[in-house]
């Protein structure tokens, strides 16, 4: 009599069978290929990434060779370089890297973002345990000459190839969105050129574009107004990419006179809409303009001079006096027994409060702090002083 | 105007208006006309859902009555109601609430998926300001809780469809710091030959889940529901995100172990496995990968308790210290043992209900920094679950 499959084969020929249908019912997402032409935004790892006006090339397509085990499963880093071209000059060049499969426990923050005195701008908006968003301007050296990760090496290839103008130092403004499941790190590599005129070309050095250097240059300082500007308007169509909700083409490059419409602009620009089409009523409209043009995020680290334990024990301490006062009167009935109880109180308890408070925020602050606390860097083009493309470890 | 001329620019408008066309879809937000149907794909203000198969028509599509300012300008509260009608009878109810702009700071859990009288109720991550979850659990139909629910029953009265007294949910919460996909299907039992059950409070249906040992079609067709649920959790979550999880139809929950929506862990092994034949990712990369994803699996939830948990905690550690310090200094003001220990218990009660009300006032009205402990939101739903 013939034996059957063990139990054994039959749960591996049943993982084998459930793989090879889950493999056939994902269907891999449309693909770019280089040299692909794309304007207003471009699906990249099931995210949107936002263009500005102009057809953009794809110039270079890769991996990083990033590994991570804490970020679990997230299938490769995949990047793309894009040109924006104009009389055969970049104006500008695109580089965003992005996860291709979406992970279950967040990623982490970018060292671009974190405070240093080569930022322009750098604006954190949101930073929780699963979830970041953050912006910022600094300059960048690269040239066509500069080696990096491999998609740039194919977008340098295409540059001298098409023999196009490449700057030696860019103004970089670059976004790092992340939640949960995933990540978008997009800089837009702008040519100084664009917002300076030629005189641009002289700036070949990152110390050019230095804070303090720009301080005294108004003409700098205009063109870094410009981009922050510009920046800071444009990180919300890169959250709206990380949602897939990029419904129209975002604006123009930075000029000096054209910024991007601002956060609460856009907001605004939506709720005039849906009261245009009549989905919400004049006082609705009203009610919540109000609070959209409150309601740009950013995040405050606290810098308050006395800690929250002692604020907090202050106003506790300043009616709890009174109630230890009216226990103590109570009980006694003599007035300067009570107050002396109510004082004593009032300076042991002070001590004991704010050891006690701090203790309790710092055990549950520990389990709160989460990936957001965790630096992500890939491989990126160019140096702008922060040493993340030396240093692609997480 | 000659011809040639003519010609380009009537060529660019076509094109313009052709792009226009092919964009609209992607672009139209505007409630949905009643009557119409729907199918696969329910599009709602930046997110979509993907329909289990057949035809979906457009019973409400309006705001709710639901609003509540403290979450930021989301424009309104969408409400959307689908019916499912098959042989003539009201099959599935679908009742969809979404929010129309995005908020920045964040939605919240309903108190559903964490109640524990529920045939199932799962929090797949859970955290300030995000979370996914899901319940199965009985609703009690008959009532008009809702403006838009009672305009959905003039449709059903409309096209003569009876609305059964009692269905059996399965409802999804997906949220993120911007959005909110709060999806409900209340399927019919009597469509599923499933005897109709007249109770009329919530607790007394058949439905219940210690009851459904005794009830073998209503036992089995909630089983059904709860494997379906497991699957298209994964469908909301990535309609959240505005995007497909699958291009295949997801089936019904009565034929959903022949086609199921495959859960989001195999999905994504397959997506590996793709890379790998790709050459995007090593073999190794790609062991790892799967490793981890079959040992940690789909999402984590926040460790921190509420504000309310931590309140207690503080208060209760606190009291303990300076209860111990209150005797000496007690008794050094007094001299007296009884009156120590009159003033130890006045302490302890008095003092311990305003360090709690304190702290809660403290973090109410100073804004201290929200932590990850979620917190709930509920919109008005249709009918009655408790």
């Amino acid at each position: 009599m013939p034996r059957g499959p063990s139990k054994g084969r039959r749960m591996i020929a049943g993982a084998i069978l459930a793989m090879g249908l889950a493999v056939a019912a994902v269907s891999p997402a449309a693909a770019l290929a280089v040299g692909e032409k794309v304007s207003g935004q471009f699906a990249f790892g099931a995210k949107q990434i936002p263009l500005p006006t102009g057809t953009w090339t794809v110039a270079g397509l890769g991996t990083q060779t990033f590994r991570n085990p804490d970020i679990g499963a997230f299938g490769t880093i995949q990047s793309a370089i894009l040109f924006l071209v104009r009389d055969n000059t970049v104006q500008a060049v695109l580089e965003v890297n992005g996860n291709t499969i979406p992970v279950n426990n967040g990623w982490g923050r970018t060292r671009a973002c974190t405070e240093d005195s080569q930022a322009l701008l750098l604006i954190t908006r949101y930073k929780t345990g699963w979830e970041t968003s953050c912006q910022f301007v600094r300059a960048t050296r690269f040239d066509a000459d500069t080696a990096g990760p491999g998609a740039w090496e194919q977008a340098r290839a295409q540059a001298k190839q098409g023999k196009l103008t490449l700057p030696k130092v860019w103004l970089t403004a670059g976004f790092r969105v992340s939640d949960r499941q995933d990540i978008v790190d997009a800089r837009y590599h702008l040519n100084p050129t664009e917002l300076l005129g030629p005189d641009a070309s002289r700036l070949v050095e990152p110390s050019d574009w230095a804070p303090a250097v720009v301080k005294g240059d108004p003409l700098r300082a205009g063109a870094t107004q410009a981009v922050a500007a510009w920046a800071t308007g444009f990180d919300a169509w890169v959250q709206r990419g990380l949602r897939n909700q990029i419904t129209d083409a975002p604006g123009p490059l930075p000029r000096v006179a054209a910024p991007i419409a601002a956060f609460e602009d856009a907001k605004l620009a939506d709720l005039r809409r849906l009261y245009g089409e009549g989905r919400i009523s004049k006082e609705t409209y009203e009610a919540q303009a109000e609070i959209a043009r409150k309601e740009a995020p950013e995040y405050k680290p606290n810098t308050a001079l006395l800690s929250n334990a002692v604020q907090k024990n202050i106003s506790f301490r300043s009616f709890g006096t009174f109630v230890d006062y009216g226990i103590a009167y109570v009980v006694t009935a003599s007035s300067y027994v009570s107050w002396g109880i109510a004082l004593t109180l009032n300076a042991t308890d002070s001590v004991w409060f704010v050891l006690n408070d701090q203790y309790w925020d710092n055990y549950y602050a520990k389990l709160n702090t989460h990936d957001s606390e965790r630096v992500i860097d890939f491989v990126y083009v160019g140096d702008n002083g922060t040493g993340a493309a030396k240093e692609p470890k997480a | 105007m000659t011809i040639r001329s003519f010609l380009p620019r009537a060529f660019l408008a076509l094109a313009a208006l052709l792009a226009v066309s092919v964009l609209a879809p992607a672009f139209a937000q505007g409630p949905l006309r009643i009557g119409s149907t729907v199918e696969r794909t329910l599009r709602i203000d930046g997110k979509r859902l993907t329909l289990p198969i057949g035809a979906w028509t457009v019973a409400a599509d309006g705001a709710s009555e639901w609003n509540d300012t403290s979450l930021g300008a989301y424009g309104y509260l969408r409400t959307v109601i689908l019916f499912r009608v098959v042989d003539g009878k009201l099959d599935t109810v679908l009742e969809v609430n979404a929010n129309v702009l995005p908020t920045l700071d964040g939605w919240g859990m309903t108190a559903a998926c964490a109640r524990n009288d529920l045939v199932l109720a799962v929090i797949r991550y859970r955290a300030g300001w995000d979370g996914s979850c899901y319940f199965v659990s009985h609703t009690l139909m008959a009532r008009d809780t809702t403006p838009i629910w009672r305009r959905a029953r003039d449709f059903a009265a409309q096209n003569r469809l009876v609305v059964p007294r009692i269905m059996l949910t399965a409802g999804f919460r997906s949220a993120n710091r911007t959005d909110v996909l709060d999806v409900r299907y209340h399927f019919a039992g009597e469509t599923r030959g499933i005897g109709v059950e007249a109770a009329d409070r919530w607790k007394d249906s058949a439905w219940m889940a210690h009851r459904l040992d005794q009830d073998q079609p209503r036992s089995a067709f909630a089983r059904a529901v709860s494997d379906w649920a497991v699957g298209y959790s994964g469908v909301v979550d990535a309609g959240l995100k505005n995007r497909v999880l699958t291009e295949d139809p997801v089936a019904m929950p009565e034929a959903a172990k022949a086609n199921a929506v495959i859960d989001v862990v195999s999905r994504r092994l397959a997506e590996l496995e793709l890379l790998r034949q790709g050459g995007a990712i090593t073999q190794q990369e790609f062991d790892a990968q799967a490793q981890s994803l079959k040992e940690h699996g789909l999402g984590a939830s926040s460790n921190a308790p509420d504000l309310a948990t931590v309140t207690a905690v503080k208060a209760l550690s606190y009291r303990i210290i300076v209860s111990i310090s209150h005797i000496f200094v007690d008794y050094y003001w007094t001299g007296n043992y009884v009156a120590t220990g009159a003033l130890e218990v006045l302490q302890i009660t008095i003092n311990s209900a305003k360090f709690y009300l304190h702290e809660l006032g403290w973090a109410k009205y100073k804004g201290i920094p929200r932590t990850d402990a979620a917190r709930v939101i509920d919109f008005k739903y249709i009918g009655v679950d408790v």
